[in-house]
């Protein structure tokens, strides 16, 4: 077992190096990475001035060298349009993001994992297609739509709950709601492929020989091997919530990481977007990393591969 | 393995089997769903649409005339025939822009997916195939790439070209292509093994004839699905991309401009953003369910069932 914890280790340190040398490469796209780190209204002696101090006159090796060693010490630069540390930018918002992902996330594994396990256990009815049809809503009409429609409904015309700003629990319903629907029809599809694949299993089959009550089978052999797929899923889908989160808070005026990042898009804070964006792969491989452990805890062959 | 065995005329009576079995299968499969059904015609609905916008749309895409600007929509007291879905701030007929923004989204996803497929099969075969340190070093670009949230790896390169449809293409084309590789390379080293390829190589096949008559038109059938769902999913990013500014310019009517615009007028004007997501929503729906029958059908373990 530590065998598999360091040998994930390793591979993730070498991932979050990887990632940071594909940002340094993407931001060289264009040529020349100065344009990116000014201002618009920038004159040309103040470009290059930037550049200078920068660095960005060195040879790329240096520049890549000392980059790297920046965001390891934890220096993601200075944000154009706040006058800021990027990091503390980050982590002054942090925590509203992390509070409206949590939230969407359990209303997506409350409603979607029971969804998903009666859809399988009662294939071809009528939950069947009920589940089919909210997985299928989940991953295919915009949240960013479906948002702004809860806006005008449940917002301007029943006039249940607030539509924008952080102020509490009635505030992140309709918000964690929108960010919620694409994990959720994730993990109907998941538990219901699960579910079936369980039910098709020897294991299963013998259960059901030996003349165990279908309920206890359902509930003893198959929901938990049923459960193990969702683990890596459920870990994804919060990485995934967090770039998601540039629509959904922008669209509630939520404090978060995901209004920085559209507030910086918009500004043309390259220097912001790059450390948002630093930030968050750093984030989803750690995600990543804990899974992995969790599964291989759950799931012995896992381990031995 | 016993490999004297094996009559080559049995090998090709299967061959063709196989393939007359790719259209009984579809259509079989066809038939008995509905979700293929109701799929297949809202995509040739939308594609219609996109080809034929000239003659459906009854404006130009960017005519405007501020007398009749933030009309509602016909059935809605205030509205007009003339302006069936209402019209946005600067007079301009929704419709008409839904009907042309359709063509920003399947331009983006069919040229996107064919990019993405390009690169990432030509990339994943070589990997499969090669094996060693060339896979090695295609695969760890692939995990790279895929370990990065999508969303915040488009947004990023976005930010970085500027907003133009070639880029938009670029973008997806490339971002997208590490599904398709790891996909192929996966098939590759799958099939690779199996007995038919194995048999084939007895009988005195070379790679070449092997890699292009038994393991690419295997390898086409997970593609083809894969590529339906990628396309969905692109008209769903586009639609996202564009709602931040970063794809097509703000004057090309796309469905994603259109709920960007929508959303300033939110509370007032409802009707800006409804029927541009009613359309993203439609077109995704329809290549969704598309997808789901082409998976079903082209699975051979399905066709062993029927």
């Amino acid at each position: 077992m530590t065998h598999f914890i360091l040998n994930r280790l390793l591979q993730s340190v070498a991932l979050l190096i990887g990632v940071l040398i594909l940002v340094f490469f993407m931001i060289r796209l264009t040529g020349d990475p100065t344009s990116l780190m000014v201002s618009r209204q920038a004159s040309v002696e103040e470009v290059e001035r930037i550049r200078e101090e920068l660095g960005f006159d060195r040879p790329p090796w240096v520049q890549l060298v000392d980059y790297l060693s920046d965001v390891l010490r934890g220096d993601l630069g200075t944000s154009l349009s706040l006058d800021q540390p990027n990091l503390a930018l980050l982590m002054e918002r942090l925590p509203a993001t992390f509070e409206l992902a949590i939230g969407a996330l359990l209303i997506a594994i409350v409603i979607g994992v029971p969804l998903g396990i009666v859809s399988g256990m009662y294939q071809n009815t009528i939950v069947d297609y009920l589940a089919r049809f909210t997985a299928l809503i989940g991953q295919t009409v915009p949240n960013f739509w479906l948002a702004m429609i809860f806006i005008v409904v449940f917002g301007v015309r029943l006039r249940w709950f607030p539509t924008f700003g952080r102020d509490g629990f009635r505030s992140i319903i309709l918000p964690a709601f929108a960010l919620s629907l694409l994990a959720m029809g994730q993990f109907v599809r998941v538990a219901r492929s699960a579910v079936l694949e369980a039910r098709r299993s020897n294991y299963v089959r013998t259960a059901h020989a030996k003349g165990l009550n279908p309920a206890h089978v359902t509930i003893r052999h198959i929901t938990p091997n049923a459960l193990i797929p969702l683990i890596s899923v459920i870990g994804i889908q919060f990485t995934y919530m967090l770039g998601g989160s540039i629509y959904i808070e922008t669209i509630f005026s939520w404090p978060g990481l995901g209004r920085l990042l559209n507030d910086a898009i918009q500004n043309s804070d390259f220097p912001l977007v790059q450390a948002i964006t630093i930030f968050i792969a750093i984030f989803a491989i750690s995600v990543n990393l804990l899974t992995d452990i969790l599964y291989g805890i759950t799931d012995p062959r896992i381990r031995q591969q | 393995m016993n490999k004297t065995a094996i009559n080559p005329a049995i090998l090709e009576a299967d061959a063709t089997s196989s393939q007359r079995g790719v259209w009984s299968g579809l259509w079989r499969q066809f038939r008995s769903d509905f979700g293929a059904q109701v799929g297949l015609l809202l995509t040739l609905i939308i594609i219609v649409v996109a080809v034929f916008a000239d003659v459906i749309a009854p404006y130009g895409p960017t005519d405007g005339d501020f007398s009749s600007a933030r009309l509602p929509p016909a059935w809605v007291e205030g509205g007009s025939m003339d302006h069936l879905l209402g019209t946005d701030q600067l007079g301009q007929d929704i419709f008409t822009r839904i009907v042309y923004g359709s063509r920003v989204s399947l331009t983006v996803s069919i040229f996107g997916v064919l990019l993405a497929m390009s690169i990432g099969v030509t990339a994943g075969m070589v990997a499969g195939l090669f094996g060693g340190r060339v896979d090695a070093a295609i695969s760890a670009v692939v995990n790279l790439i895929l370990s990065v949230p999508y969303l915040i790896l488009v947004i990023v390169v976005a930010t970085i070209l500027g907003r133009s449809l070639i880029n938009v293409i670029l973008i997806f084309g490339v971002t997208d292509s590490p599904i398709f590789a790891r996909i192929t390379r996966g098939e590759v080293l799958r099939l690779r093994n199996e007995e038919y390829v194995e048999a084939a190589r007895s009988l005195g096949a070379n790679n070449y004839q092997i890699l292009f008559f038994h393991i690419f038109p295997n390898l086409l059938r997970v593609l083809i699905t894969v590529a339906t769902f990628e396309m969905s999913a692109m008209i769903f990013y586009e639609s996202g991309l564009s709602f931040l500014g970063l794809s097509v310019p703000p004057e090309v009517p796309s469905w994603g401009n259109m709920l960007a615009l929508g959303r300033q007028y939110l509370t007032i004007f409802p009707w800006m953003a409804i029927y541009p997501g009613i359309a993203i929503s439609i077109t995704a729906i329809g290549i969704n369910l598309l997808g789901d029958w082409l998976g079903d059908a082209l699975d051979p373990q399905n066709e062993d069932d029927a």
